[in-house]
């Protein structure tokens, strides 16, 4: 048996078996619960290319298989970021026990989840953003409501996305000639700027970020959550495997200086505008834009440090997105997320709003809560770094906290919301939420278990 | 260019049918003319390609423009009443100065993208039409009808130079689940359906 028929193959299959049984709720999402925390268990304690005895049998459990004629492989090291990607999954799952999310939405994540491990088995490397497209296009029917807008946001997503593909295909391939013969200035300049704009597309680096505001705004806030959430894990994974195979791109100086350059002003313009936005849903798509720019700006320091807080940062930001979505849709479809309609949102239902300030304050790097040690490693680094780069770093930081104190002004100036409470389960979930996110302010190590394996796979970046 | 008949037949069929895409007459006729995108493709890779993949390459085409002409083209709706307007016009004129543009850069792109020369120039071409197109219209049949056609011509060029069997059915599927989700996506709700014009 093959570590990728076990976490690829197998998972897909069960999530086109799950859509024949979309009716029966339960089954479904207890069915997924189940097969993903035996998947995550797996990923933890069985390595790959080991055997496994039963009795009198036994199994050899090898990390390589065949797919049309090349290599899908899942190494030990990788197995950690396995383990991440299903828990992650049981995570939005149990969510579902407390939202309303289409019947849809557990077998179609399941096949997502499965073609995202793939991205990481695929060898080559690049191939793994065709199976990014194709999880996408799985789930864009999800996305889809008739009632809101007529599919310009979702059309507009899916362009920027393939014109990503096309721009990160064609630069994977260039770079491969560049690896060949790296003092080639023609090509190695074509490819960077190949793979600068793919990645642009797909981080929605500015001027092309519009897609993730129009998406996020006129979706189902559970699954753009779910899909942003996955999409920014996955580009991000793609550009360490990029930093990691090509020997020309690490010492390749300018690259660095570029990435540098980009975070900050994807930080600076996300948060700019993350203030000045008046729906939730789009306040919340300029955040993400300004994360990604943290998380570029950090890649771009390179080195063993700025990793480790890139990867501490993106599990934070991955748990603050589940319970920003999680409460945003306990709202319910009545209320509208504009910023007039959710005037005194707090003195109506506090838990919800509570979740929602704690998630993005999270994110944003509040004191007491899980962003924060990230955030003040951040700006040492980036002071350590340069003044300018430190001072810029902290103006976008400081937009960020901006915005959060502008959304809880909204929550407490008096207005009309519905009468309508939570119900006690989307209070106990959003409470549990609420102090895991307090938990890891108070123990920032709590993900250290993955962040070292992950690490592990990428030493090669950073020197280590 | 010293081209053998077959691909002069396809860059004349691939140029003229994004040009009839750009101008944007009417339903039928862009579905009708991505259609002649793929065959026109599928004459250009006539010397280059195994007929197994050429097939495949033509039925996916077919399959595409199946999928977004059902429920969005009234085949049977009569024409409408004046074919060129000055639109239509402005735009034909703007697809050939883009043909003369893509025409004179070819060249410098094929110092870094060891394709035949015919096949690089009809996939810049549609690239380059398929965007201005989207950016000048807002109507979502038409725009799948563009991203079908940019992705079309993205797999002219990565299946040339990649030569894998495995990009190549990733591309099929990638293609045939936009040409679904357009589809789905131009679905009007039933008390809708009767106001669907073939007039874009």
């Amino acid at each position: 048996m093959s570590a990728s028929a076990l976490w690829v193959y197998f998972p897909f299959l069960c999530g086109l078996f799950l859509l024949l049984f979309v009716e029966k709720q339960r089954f479904v999402t207890l069915f997924a619960l189940i097969l993903c925390a035996i998947l995550t268990v797996i990923a933890m304690i069985i390595p790959v290319n080991s055997l496994i005895v039963m009795g009198s049998n036994s199994i050899i459990f090898s990390s390589d298989s065949d797919l049309f004629g090349r290599s899908m492989s899942i190494n030990r090291s990788e197995q950690t970021a396995v383990a991440f990607f299903y828990s992650f999954a049981v995570l939005w799952f149990t969510g579902t026990l407390f939202v309303n999310v289409y019947r849809f939405f557990i077998p179609a994540a399941l096949m997502v989840i499965a073609l995202l491990v793939g991205v990481m088995a695929v060898d080559p490397f690049i191939y793994g953003a065709f199976f990014v497209i194709i999880a996408i296009l799985i789930f864009l029917p999800l996305l889809w409501n008739e009632h809101q807008g007529d599919g310009q946001a979702i059309f507009r997503f899916l362009f920027y996305q393939i014109l990503g593909l096309i721009f990160l295909s064609l630069g994977g391939w260039l770079s491969t000639s560049v690896d060949l013969n790296p003092q080639d200035e023609f090509l190695l300049k074509r490819a960077v700027i190949l793979l600068f704009f793919g990645f642009s597309f797909w981080l929605a680096v500015f001027p092309f970020h519009s897609w993730i505001a129009m998406l996020m705004e006129k979706t189902n806030p559970y699954i753009s959550g779910f899909i942003i959430s996955l999409l920014q894990f996955s580009s991000l994974f793609l550009l360490l495997n990029f930093l990691n195979t090509y020997l020309w791109m690490r010492t390749y100086g300018p690259l660095f200086e570029g990435l540098k350059l980009t975070g900050l002003l994807l930080l600076l313009v996300g948060s700019l505008w993350s203030m000045f936005q008046k729906n939730l849903q789009r306040m919340l798509a300029f955040t993400v834009v300004a994360e990604n720019g943290i998380s570029v700006l950090l890649l771009g320091m390179g080195t063993k440090t700025t990793v480790n807080i890139f990867l501490s940062y993106l599990f934070i930001h991955v748990l603050a997105l589940l319970i920003w979505s999680m409460a945003t849709k306990d709202l319910g479809e009545s209320t509208s997320l504009s910023f007039t309609d959710l005037n005194g949102l707090f003195f109506r239902k506090p838990y919800i709003s509570l979740a929602i300030l704690m998630a993005f304050f999270s994110v944003a790097g509040m004191p007491l809560l899980a962003g924060f040690p990230m955030r003040v490693s951040l700006l040492s680094v980036c002071f350590a770094d340069s003044d300018t780069l430190g001072w810029l770093a902290s103006i976008g930081c400081w937009l960020l906290l901006f915005s959060g104190f502008r959304l809880l002004l909204v929550f407490l100036r008096p207005g009309t919301i519905a009468e309508e409470k939570e119900s006690t389960g989307q209070r106990i979930a959003l409470v549990v939420g609420m102090l895991i996110l307090l938990f890891i302010g108070v123990f920032p190590g709590f993900f250290n278990v993955f962040i070292v394996g992950i690490q592990q796979q990428y030493a090669i970046i950073f020197g280590g | 260019m010293n081209l053998p008949l077959t691909s002069m037949l396809g860059l004349g069929l691939i140029s003229g049918s994004m040009l009839l895409i750009l101008m944007s007459i009417e339903r039928r006729a862009s579905l009708l003319a991505f259609a002649g995108l793929y065959l026109g493709g599928g004459l250009l890779l006539v010397p280059l390609v195994t007929p197994q993949i050429l097939i495949s390459i033509v039925l996916t085409g077919m399959a595409d423009a199946t999928l977004l002409g059902t429920g969005n083209v009234r085949l049977q709706a009569p024409l409408p009443g004046r074919i060129i307007t000055p639109r239509s016009f402005f735009r034909f004129f703007l697809g050939l100065i883009i043909w003369t543009l893509v025409y004179s850069f070819e060249n410098k792109v094929a110092a870094w993208i060891p394709i035949p020369d015919s096949t690089l120039f009809a996939a810049l071409f549609i690239i380059c039409c398929s965007i201005l197109s989207v950016a000048l219209g807002n109507d979502i049949y038409l725009n799948f009808v563009n991203l079908l056609a940019i992705f079309f011509a993205f797999q002219l060029v990565y299946m040339l130079i990649e030569g894998s069997v495995l990009v190549f059915a990733f591309m099929t599927v990638i293609n045939l689940l936009t040409a679904l989700f357009g589809a789905i996506l131009n679905l009007k709700p039933e008390e809708a359906q009767s106001e669907v014009g073939d007039q874009l």
